[in-house]
């Protein structure tokens, strides 16, 4: 069934919307931090980004997000906590946080296909009547955007976000809490020659998480390659085997080759 | 297939959380660890629903008119294609992207073949657009590129569902002018005896009166005359014979050269198309033979009939659309057109898993230098000698080595050997050429180049030409076929029953000896036949005209003196050069009584009709 015939027909100014709402829980839940005036930053930026089509808007919500948490936790957290402490245990606005900004981002990003292109425009595609271009350089035709339009969007797919990402978030709260280290242990201070003074203090958390994404890339690379080699179309098998020929045979093949090559050339 | 946006945010939620994680900054951290989920998570959806669903990709296409669906075109006339690609698998592809590859032969100036939906498990994505084909020849599909994205655009993989549906396009249907009236418009056929012979046959028009003779039938006795002259006389009628005609047409390479669709053997496919057609609706005899510098590829005797017009039409169609054999295209040219080719038809194949090139490859062994052909002397002179002979000597020493340095370092040569190595094995597969030919078409030129013309050909790509050698010499003169159509006209005259009208629809302006063709005319003339030449013309030069040879010779000279457009020069001077190798051909045929004509004038096919028609009236008088 296309979207035409979907009895409830999605726009993308459902998609705007959903990022204003997103932008609201990301507001609430920083202000419930005690955090304001970068916060109404924060919101700005983020509207700023619905409404006036940026292509990096994401990035720069997270950037300003990121400013809002950093002052927040070096002028509040850190004297609370102390120096070398590991990070606090998470909270309600926590989660509310990284569920608004994921939404934010997921919405934002689907809104760049129907903005800007789906697929990565391609310059050698060209189509349309040539417009001017700077100074002397020659009218040409416009690149061809291959985006999504209205009657290509499905409702279901704002359920399904709205069903999927707080099982996300809290896939992710679970992940960041079991791999954190204990609070009060700093294992780097053993380390030979008060190295350790020296090393930030989450290192063990980050190291930890970055070689669990790490091996879970790998694996699934893996997976997916085996996948993809039981199921070869026999051209492409056939190709791959002739292929593990020459590469065996590289050496004794060429000389034969090259001998053949230059009698032919005589 | 990370995309620029998906590279750009994984780049930016990993600084975020690389950062946030090693300061404990935990709400932070949790965004990038949330965020950093989020994209793994796409990917491998993305991934899985690849796998799962482009195998069960089902293509469909149809072309249709007002009438329905066909399976044959005609040139000249808009077809609407119908594409409908289905997905069976039960994985949905979250945003795909049709583009249809078009044919060569079809006018890709006016449609849009592009199409976007998602592709849910059970869908299917429809395309429609009108083509018209330019000229007859068969339109091969080679089928879909379909470009697969995800929502967030961070992932995209490009594909190519592979079609090969070929439709054959006849050539354009002869307008009323290429008709010749019938003698009886009341009939719908006209009379077979259209063409009356002046000997005695069973026709109606009276020939002559003679003597009975004994086993005259009786009904044949004029009894009026037989009362007035006191004898049996007997009523003798003309013969009912309608004319032949046999269409040479040259195939040769020298009328294979231009754009898709506007060559000068579309020009004469056309052509010899609407005589076979007019001559059907004559109820004429058409015969045809197809030949090129080597061989008759086909020859069909002069016979009438549908049945029979349809398969010199769908013959035409089978060779309206050949590629030019020889190419003196050099070869990096021909590897770089031929992958382009092989980057749109078959990713799966370039893909370096399976397809690998060690990067280290030519580091280590470089195509040597001694298996480049030694260039020519550019002149006869001793100086140019001496230097072909110590630039092989040099070659051929180890010092020959010192001439693989660019080819081990440097990044163009890096990436020509590269592709150059993915072709062959390619190919190889494509063609079935055994797993061994791979690596003789990384070392032998001559192996990769035959097999690169191949391969483009077989997908109807056309590759640019080198009209003239290293020398100055015309590259496509094709000097055998004179031999191959002499001979064919030959045999054609010792077939030949009545007075026949042999049209040599060929290419001779670029040769020079013409006496084996002009000893057979000689032949076919001397049996009382008529032979006409239609020579292909290329389009954007002047017909050409009788005017002052000396005058334009001056013309010309005088534009050459000035300080004028290098384009126009070598226009006029192609123009020039054709105009007197025409008027050549025209002296030297017309004393062979063969007239000659240009296939690009628009009333080429009416006087071969009317040549047809003056042959009856000959006939008429002759016997």
């Amino acid at each position: 069934m296309n979207a035409s015939n979907s009895p409830v027909r999605l726009r993308v100014w459902h998609y705007q919307f959903w990022c204003g709402a997103c932008l609201a829980v990301v507001f609430v839940a920083q202000l419930s931090q005690g955090i304001f005036l970068t916060n109404v930053l924060v919101f700005l930026v983020g509207l700023l980004g619905i409404v006036s089509r940026l292509r990096w808007g994401v990035l720069y919500l997270m950037v300003g997000v990121g400013f809002c948490q950093s002052v927040h936790f070096f002028m509040t957290e850190r004297p609370t906590l102390g120096w070398r402490a590991v990070s606090r245990d998470l909270d309600l606005h926590d989660f509310l946080l990284a569920l608004g900004v994921l939404c934010f981002a997921v919405g934002y990003q689907r809104l760049q296909g129907m903005w800007h292109h789906a697929w990565p425009s391609d310059p050698r595609e060209r189509r349309g009547k040539p417009k001017p271009t700077f100074l002397w350089m020659r009218p040409r035709p416009p690149v061809v955007d291959h985006r999504r339009r209205d009657e290509h969007l499905r409702s279901s797919e704002i359920v399904k976000i709205a069903f999927f990402a707080p099982l996300l978030v809290l896939a992710g709260v679970m992940l960041f809490t079991f791999v954190r280290p204990a609070r009060g242990v700093d294992v780097w201070l053993d380390f030979p020659g008060n190295l350790g003074r020296f090393l930030p203090p989450g290192l063990g958390h980050f190291v930890l998480l970055f070689w669990i994404f790490l091996l879970f890339i790998w694996l699934t690379r893996h997976v997916l390659d085996l996948w993809r080699f039981w199921t070869l179309p026999p051209t492409t098998a056939r190709l791959y085997v002739h292929d593990q020929i020459w590469n065996q045979l590289r050496g004794e093949q060429r000389r034969i080759a090259r001998w053949q090559a230059w009698r032919n050339l005589q | 297939m990370l995309t620029g946006r998906g590279g750009g945010f994984l780049l930016g939620i990993y600084l975020l959380w690389a950062y946030a994680l090693l300061i404990g900054i935990s709400a932070l951290a949790l965004v990038g660890t949330v965020l950093l989920l989020w994209f793994l998570l796409a990917w491998l959806l993305f991934a899985v629903r690849v796998r799962l669903a482009v195998p069960r990709l089902r293509l469909e296409r149809r072309l249709q008119d007002e009438n329905g669906r066909v399976e044959r075109l005609w040139a000249g006339l808009p077809y609407q294609v119908v594409l409908r690609i289905t997905n069976e698998s039960r994985a949905s592809l979250s945003f795909v992207v049709a583009i249809d590859r078009l044919p060569l032969l079809a006018d890709a100036e006016t449609v849009d073949y592009h199409a976007s939906e998602t592709l849910a498990a059970g869908e299917s994505l429809t395309l429609r657009y009108e083509i018209r084909p330019l000229a007859a020849g068969r339109l091969r599909f080679d089928g879909v590129k379909l470009l697969v994205t995800d929502y967030e655009g961070f992932f995209a993989t490009p594909l190519f569902l592979r079609d090969g549906a070929v439709f054959r396009c006849l050539p354009p249907l002869a307008d009323a002018r290429g008709h010749i009236p019938a003698v009886k418009r009341v009939n719908i056929l006209p009379l077979l005896g259209q063409h009356p012979h002046r000997r005695p046959g069973s026709a109606i028009e009276l020939l002559e009166l003679r003597d009975y003779l004994p086993g005259d039938p009786p009904k044949r006795i004029a009894w009026k005359i037989s009362a007035r002259r006191d004898r049996l006389m007997t009523r003798a009628v003309e013969s009912e014979v309608p004319i032949r005609c046999t269409l040479f047409v040259d195939t040769s390479d020298a009328v294979r050269i231009g754009p898709a669709g506007r060559t000068a053997l579309c020009r004469l496919i056309d052509i010899a198309g609407a005589v076979a057609q007019a001559n059907g609706a004559a109820r004429d005899l058409t015969g045809l033979c197809l030949f090129d510098e080597e061989r008759v590829l086909s020859s069909v005797r002069p016979e009438r009939g549908r049945r029979h017009l349809l398969d010199l039409i769908q013959i035409l169609a089978d060779h309206a659309d050949l590629f030019p054999r020889v190419n003196p295209l050099p070869l990096d040219q021909l590897v770089f057109q031929a992958y382009g080719l092989a980057q749109d038809l078959y990713p799966e194949l370039l893909d370096r898993d399976i397809n690998a090139f060690p990067w280290w490859l030519p580091l280590w062994s470089p195509r040597p230098v001694y298996l480049d052909p030694l260039p020519r002397p550019a002149s006869p002179s001793r100086l140019a000698r001496f230097s072909t002979w110590i630039e092989r000597r040099l070659r051929d020493t180890p010092l020959g080595w010192l001439w693989t340095i660019p080819r081990r370092f440097s990044p163009g040569a890096h990436r020509r050997y590269r592709q150059r190595k993915q072709l062959a094995a390619l190919v190889a597969v494509l063609q079935n050429l055994g797993p061994a030919a791979a690596a003789g078409m990384l070392e032998d030129d001559a192996l990769l180049r035959a097999v690169l013309a191949r391969f483009l050909a077989d997908h109807g790509q056309p590759t640019p030409l080198h009209l003239f050698d290293d020398e100055g010499n015309y590259a496509f003169a094709s000097h055998a076929k004179v031999g191959v159509l002499a001979k064919a006209l030959l045999q054609a005259v010792q077939r030949g029953k009545d007075d026949e009208l042999f049209v040599l629809l060929v290419d001779l302006l670029e040769n020079d000896d013409l006496e084996p063709l002009l000893g057979a005319v000689r032949v076919a003339r001397a049996r009382h036949h008529q032979v006409m030449l239609i020579c292909p013309w290329p389009s954007g030069i002047a017909l050409p005209v009788k005017t002052n040879e000396e005058a334009k010779a001056k013309t010309l000279a005088s534009l050459l003196a000035q300080d004028f457009d290098q384009k126009e020069i070598v226009r006029l001077t192609t123009e020039w050069r054709l105009h007197q190798a025409y008027e050549n051909l025209q002296q030297r045929l017309g004393r062979a009584g063969v007239s000659l004509l240009c296939a690009q004038k628009s009333d080429t096919v009416p006087l071969i009709l009317a040549r047809m028609h003056r042959l009856r009236v000959v006939q008429r008088g002759t016997r």
